[in-house]
């Protein structure tokens, strides 16, 4: 069996356009435990983070077309509209669109297992060798959804900082990717 | 011309991770729609906040969320329209993405046709009054399509509670399930469990006795050990009564796992994936 591709996630939803339930559990298989695991890492609720879970894949399931159009990786994406929902969730919002159909510039293959799971663990390496202010603000804005201001709050830091702490974490993080 | 606000480029990162506020979301949104430069930093944020996103602890979902899904999915089969509104206008952005010599901070210039140039306002208005016609009807779209995805959410509640008492039923009933009564080393009083298990359905019914108090923090789990050898299976937590009375009907389990005992420990929180020892009730077949 060749190991599955970029490709073969297109084609994957493409199958799952023409209604094909199979398609759909081979991309529940293959992406459930990032969005599942981002999930409850936001909301620290195993049944809230299988409600984001269904909720996303039901979305691919009803609008497969949307997601066909983005032109990153859809692992990729998948873990970012994860995170973003459940902050939806936390924040008892409902669902926002934004993120959906906007390409997302990866280089990574994440429809490969193998490549997946190295890119995991390389993400965890990488994020510990942040300045730990960089680090935590990161966190506290990804996962726990907190706003600049409310960081700034917590930290006793000023809004610039904090704002460009986030950015410099996130610049950080690609060039130790990069290099 | 496009009037742009100045924006602040490490606004970028926050629009990406939804934080800003809505006025400075909708700022942030008009000016992406006009820099290709802008939408090329926002998928590159999209990307970094993907990797970061990966270094979550990685936990599998629930055995019976991907059936649970499939369910779902079996109950939405239908042959889908293509949705004109899904195909916005950031789903090309990697296109568009090649006018790499525009700033990102600098207001971009747009060539002017004759007709612009002669109907400025005109084509101002128009476009307002699409755009302001766009948004209704996409509004409106998500208020449908919300309301219709909260009564789906009842509908399968509902059909899940009717097949959760058929199945409990059949459980109980049936010839072939195996019967583990589970009892203690322990003398006084000797707590008892009784679980009813039917492999090849996946079904399991524990009631338990006499059981001790547990703290506030600690829970009772309920193991399931295969009889392949491999790591014993979560199959519920459960707290006692006053009375010392528990059960657990119906855990989310896979089908098909023959089990060749079964246990319960005593975990920390709402439980664990792995049992601690010491296993304070054992099964054996009755």
């Amino acid at each position: 069996m060749p190991p599955p591709s970029a490709e073969d996630d297109a084609t994957l939803l493409a199958l799952v356009q023409r209604g094909d339930e199979q398609a759909m559990a081979a991309l529940f298989d293959r992406y459930s435990k990032v969005v599942y695991s981002v999930a409850l890492r936001v909301l620290r609720d195993p049944a809230s983070a299988e409600d984001v879970l269904q909720e996303i894949f039901m979305q691919i399931w009803r609008s497969p077309d949307s997601f066909l159009a983005t032109r990153g990786s859809l692992g990729g994406w998948l873990a970012v509209v994860s995170r973003n929902r459940s902050i939806d969730q936390l924040r008892r919002k409902r669902p926002t669109e934004q993120v959906d159909g906007i390409a997302l510039a990866s280089n990574y293959n994440l429809a490969d297992e193998a490549e997946r799971n190295i890119m995991i663990d390389r993400a965890r390496g990488v994020i510990l060798t942040l300045p730990h202010e960089q680090r935590k603000t990161l966190e506290m804005a990804f996962f726990d959804g907190l706003t600049h201001s409310e960081i700034a709050e917590m930290t006793g830091d000023a809004l610039g900082t904090v704002k460009t702490r986030i950015r410099t974490a996130l610049l950080s993080l690609r060039k130790a990717f990069q290099s | 011309m496009i009037p742009v606000k100045h924006i602040d480029p490490d606004d970028i990162a926050l629009y990406a991770m939804q934080l800003l506020p809505p006025d400075e979301t909708e700022d942030m949104a008009l000016h992406l729609q006009h820099s290709a430069e802008a939408r090329r930093v926002l998928s590159e944020i999209y990307a970094d906040l993907a990797v970061f996103a990966h270094s979550a602890d990685m936990h599998s979902p629930p055995a019976m969320a991907r059936q649970r899904l499939m369910k779902h999915v079996a109950r939405e089969k239908k042959a889908l329209p293509v949705d004109p509104l899904s195909s916005r206008p950031f789903a090309v952005a990697g296109g568009l993405a090649t006018r790499g010599a525009s700033s990102l901070f600098e207001e971009e210039v747009q060539e002017k046709s004759l007709f612009a140039k002669a109907l400025p306002w005109a084509g101002w208005a128009i476009a307002a009054g699409l755009g302001g016609l766009s948004f209704t009807q996409y509004q409106q779209k998500t208020q449908i399509n919300s309301t219709l995805a909260a009564n789906q959410v009842e509908m399968a509640k509902t059909v899940a509670k009717a097949e959760l008492a058929n199945t409990l039923m059949e459980t109980m009933k049936d010839p072939t399930a195996v019967h583990f009564a589970l009892t203690s080393t322990d003398q006084k009083p000797p707590p008892q469990g009784r679980v009813t298990y039917v492999a090849e359905k996946g079904s399991l019914v524990l009631t338990a006795s006499n059981l001790d108090k547990l703290p506030p923090y600690k829970i009772y789990e309920l193991w399931l050990i295969p009889q392949d050898g491999h790591d014993p299976i979560p199959a519920g937590t459960f707290r006692p009564d006053a009375r010392g009375f528990a059960s657990v009907v119906m855990p989310e389990l896979p089908k098909g796992i023959a089990a060749k005992t079964f246990g319960v420990t005593i975990e920390d929180g709402e439980g664990s994936q792995l049992p601690t020892m010491p296993i304070v009730l054992k099964g054996q077949t009755s």
